[in-house]
């Protein structure tokens, strides 16, 4: 029985002039999982919000087509269906709104008339489901963004919805976190639930029982998981990441048997290929030719901080920072990554040891100085944004600092140029993209021409090709002399871009080094919650330590014609 | 974090959230039977000694500063429109009176008293209290909500200000320099940015209350269990005849200016 069908469905937003949607023909069958994947942009909230009804009731345009949703429309006069449906949206902060976790996932359900007595089974019932069984009393305001957002999943589970609707329930996950979601949504799936998943990770795509393929309002595809991950043209113009092993085998014109780990290992194994050692050790040459010799000129020693009189947070942590650095943090969500960055330009200030930058103590520098040699871009360009022009904007820091008319002038040309929004001084930066808002943060950054450019979380939101041309930018920074440091949970990022990870846990540093080191020591991963990713699994068992499908790609040669295919 | 709410077992906590709403009602009447500062005086001070009880104090002095703006701009305001015989100051028209001064310092402390009652309120009631509590006095749900929501609003847009200020001090902004007119006008890169994240989270807000099934034709039920305690009726009681003392002793013509 078709849970969700619709035909020749067309959206187009009040103020827009292309379509969000245009002409989509979906049908999803009860107890189907579906992961809808697409660039950001491509209509996949928007068509899940034309499910649950929020379209066209709060959102204003032009809607032709036809939904049915459980038999009937999902609009707000229809209660019947309005309760089936669970929908967690992709700002998933916006759904919390109650003093505790409890009582927010009561909500919907006093919302639905259900007795007090069921209540409580089900409350704990959907928090034990997320790991946040002793979190009851907790205000949902003061946790973490990764249990924040299991709150709101609790919230939805605790509904008890026939069908899901899920926007991107694992952003703001470590991967632990993320492996329960994945269980939990395995557990509904046997319960007969039907699932609408949007996600941009591919890699955890691989058990559901369809992917559709979004690109610009269309639906260009739609398909089994390995037949679908496998196109990785397809993939690439979606603007979608493909499963590494995947598109390793399809770089190699090979067909794995499986999508696990081992039936990738064996197909390559059958095909012939092994690694070519001296590819491999040209590749781990070059990366440590390039690791930094020079002198520090960021000293972070024996800080530890504790706001008020709360359990410290960070705990006598000593590092260096040198020029030209690319430098990644990881860790679990709460392991103090973001109060570390903090206390490197003066945001916050050790409760003991020392920030010292080019020798001097930065507690004892103006905020004024700091802030321009050690520049800061936080995680939501919004909580900057403000001017009506995006050259406004960008020139706010440096007028800031006291720069000249001609140095403001040039400084944000120059920043333009570097993040390439040359020809759009004008515009009007609230009604970017996302991706081009984050640009335009970081610009303003570069603007005062610091020597550090520090940054949080600097590819949330953003799809594959804007995290891809973020991670470039700040490439491009390095090579100039700029050392950046920035906060991830990505450790394909960590691996693919940074020449040094730190770890973090519970406040500590628990390993600092190069990602060739760190990133196959999967013991002390495992403490923060991370993963290796899929590729350096691989690398592992294979026995090089290699971190990217290109490194492994060049790497892998068959023994039949002796050369890299 | 910016609620008030203290989340601890206590005799406030555990009263009946109507009592707690009734009560707060009942005392903030008290402050009218009297217009003279030296009867409202022990008054204040009364309310004051019940927030330190309530566990209210740092709530307290995270707002005393209005407490002293509501008694300044009283005491600057109210002389030229509160006449009395005996006269201070003359000049032309205006004239200032002790009568005038005195009422200015009483209204100064009747407005910090429902300022301590109320920070007393929030200290000691959840929003979902408050929201639950209005409800069982009659009024519709949504409408309770509704009112409930400056309370859930306010902590997100004063944490969203708290990060709009560190990322535009990160980029320079010293909102500490300057003229008066100077500081203003650099608490624009703050206000233009939590204005529009605030629009946005309450624009996001009745989405997600849909969402949540608010307003769904379907009787509400409720998580929490309120029981009317003996403790409940005491309490009013009590207050009840304070307030009936206290209007008896303002009839009879105590703690009234002449």
């Amino acid at each position: 029985m078709a849970v969700v069908q619709t035909k020749k469905l067309c959206f187009k937003y009040k103020r827009q002039s292309q379509p969000a949607l245009n002409g989509i023909d979906c049908s999803v069958e009860q107890g189907e999982c579906v992961a809808l994947i697409g660039h950001t942009g491509a209509g996949k909230s928007t068509f899940l919000q034309c499910l649950s009804g929020i379209i066209p009731k709060f959102y204003s345009g032009d809607l032709s087509g036809e939904i049915i949703v459980f038999d009937g429309m999902s609009d707000s006069k229809n209660a019947g269906v309005r309760t089936r449906i669970g929908h967690l949206f992709q700002d998933f902060e916006a759904q919390l709104f109650s003093s505790t976790v409890a009582l927010e996932v009561a909500f919907p359900l006093e919302n639905r008339g259900v007795p007090r007595s069921e209540m409580h089974d089900i409350v704990e019932r959907s928090l034990g489901q997320v790991n946040l069984a002793e979190f009851h009393q907790r205000n949902p305001h003061e946790l973490s963004g990764g249990q924040k957002q299991r709150v709101s999943i609790a919230s939805i589970l605790g509904m008890s919805p026939d069908l899901l609707l899920l926007d991107e329930p694992t952003t703001d996950l470590d991967p632990v976190g993320k492996r329960d979601v994945v269980q939990v949504l395995q557990v509904l799936k046997n319960e007969g639930k039907t699932i609408l998943l949007v996600d941009q990770e591919t890699d955890g795509l691989l058990d559901v029982d369809r992917i559709c393929v979004f690109w610009q309002g269309q639906m260009i595809a739609e398909g089994r998981p390995r037949e679908v991950l496998s196109n990785i043209e397809l993939l690439a113009k979606a603007g979608v990441k493909p499963p590494e092993l995947l598109e390793l085998c399809a770089r190699k014109g090979i067909t794995p048997g499986g999508s696990s780990l081992a039936d990738v290992h064996q197909t390559i194994r059958e095909h012939g290929f092994t690694i070519n050692q001296q590819k491999k050790e040209q590749i781990v040459a070059i990366s440590t030719e390039t690791a930094n010799q020079l002198d520090p000129l960021l000293e972070v020693s024996h800080v530890s901080f504790a706001y008020s009189q709360a359990e410290p947070v960070l705990k006598d942590i000593s590092l260096s920072f040198c020029p030209a650095e690319f430098v990644a943090i990881l860790g679990a969500n709460g392991s103090g990554k973001t109060t570390l960055v903090k206390q490197m330009n003066k945001l916050l200030q050790p409760s003991s040891g020392s920030v010292t930058f080019h020798g001097l103590d930065v507690s004892n520098q103006p905020q004024s100085t700091i802030g321009k040699k050690i520049g800061f871009v936080f995680q939501n360009p919004d909580h900057m944004i403000f001017s009506a022009t995006v050259s406004d904007e960008i020139a706010f820091g440096p007028r800031n600092y006291g720069f000249s008319a001609s140095e403001i002038e040039q400084s944000v040309k120059n920043a333009l140029e570097l993040v390439h929004l040359t020809g759009r001084e004008k515009d009007d930066p609230f009604s970017l993209t996302k991706g081009d808002r984050q640009k335009v943060a970081v610009a303003s950054v570069l603007a005062c021409r610091p020597e550090i450019v520090i940054l949080d979380e600097p590819t949330t939101g953003l799809d594959y090709p804007e995290q891809i041309k973020m991670m470039a930018l700040l490439k491009t920074l390095v090579r100039s002399g700029h050392t950046v440091i920035f906060i991830t949970h990505s450790v394909w990022l960590a691996a693919a871009y940074s020449s040094r990870i730190i770890l973090m846990e519970k406040g500590r540093v628990i390993a600092d080094g190069p990602p060739r080191k760190v990133l196959f020591d999967f013991e002390t991963l495992a403490r923060t919650s991370l993963e290796p990713t899929p590729i350096i699994r691989f690398a592992a068992q294979s026995g090089v330590p290699l971190l990217t499908v290109d490194e492994l790609d060049r790497c892998l040669t068959n023994n039949m014609s002796g050369e890299n295919t | 974090m910016y609620s008030f709410y203290n989340d601890r077992d206590f005799f406030l906590t555990r009263l009946h959230p109507v009592t707690r709403i009734l009560g707060l009602c009942l005392l903030c009447a008290a402050p009218f039977t009297f217009n003279h500062p030296l009867y409202l005086l022990p008054l204040f001070a009364a309310f004051l000694l019940l927030a330190v009880w309530a566990g209210a104090w740092q709530n307290l002095l995270k707002v005393g500063w209005l407490g002293i703006i509501f008694v300044i701009m009283s005491l600057v305001l109210w002389p030229f429109f509160y006449h009395g015989a005996t006269v201070l100051y003359s000049a032309g028209p205006f004239s200032i009176t002790r009568e005038g001064v005195l009422f200015g310092l009483a209204i100064g402390i009747r407005l910090d008293c429902f300022l301590v009652l109320g920070i007393i309120f929030l200290t000691v009631t959840r929003l979902e209290d408050f929201t639950n509590g209005l409800t069982v006095l009659g009024v519709p749900y949504s409408l309770s909500f509704a009112l409930g929501l400056a309370f859930r609003l306010t902590p997100l847009f004063a944490e969203e200000a708290e990060r709009v200020v560190t990322a535009q001090k990160a980029r320079g902004l010293d909102l500490d320099k300057g003229n008066l007119l100077a500081r203003v006008r650099k608490h624009i890169p703050v206000i233009v940015p939590v204005l529009f994240l605030g629009l946005k989270k309450a624009d996001q807000l009745s989405i997600s209350l849909e969402s949540k099934g608010f307003g769904l034709n379907i009787p509400r039920t409720n998580y929490q269990h309120y029981r009317w305690r003996t403790t409940d009726v005491l309490l009013l009681i009590i207050i009840v005849t304070l307030d009936a003392v206290l209007f008896w002793c303002g009839l009879a013509g105590y703690g009234v200016l002449s």
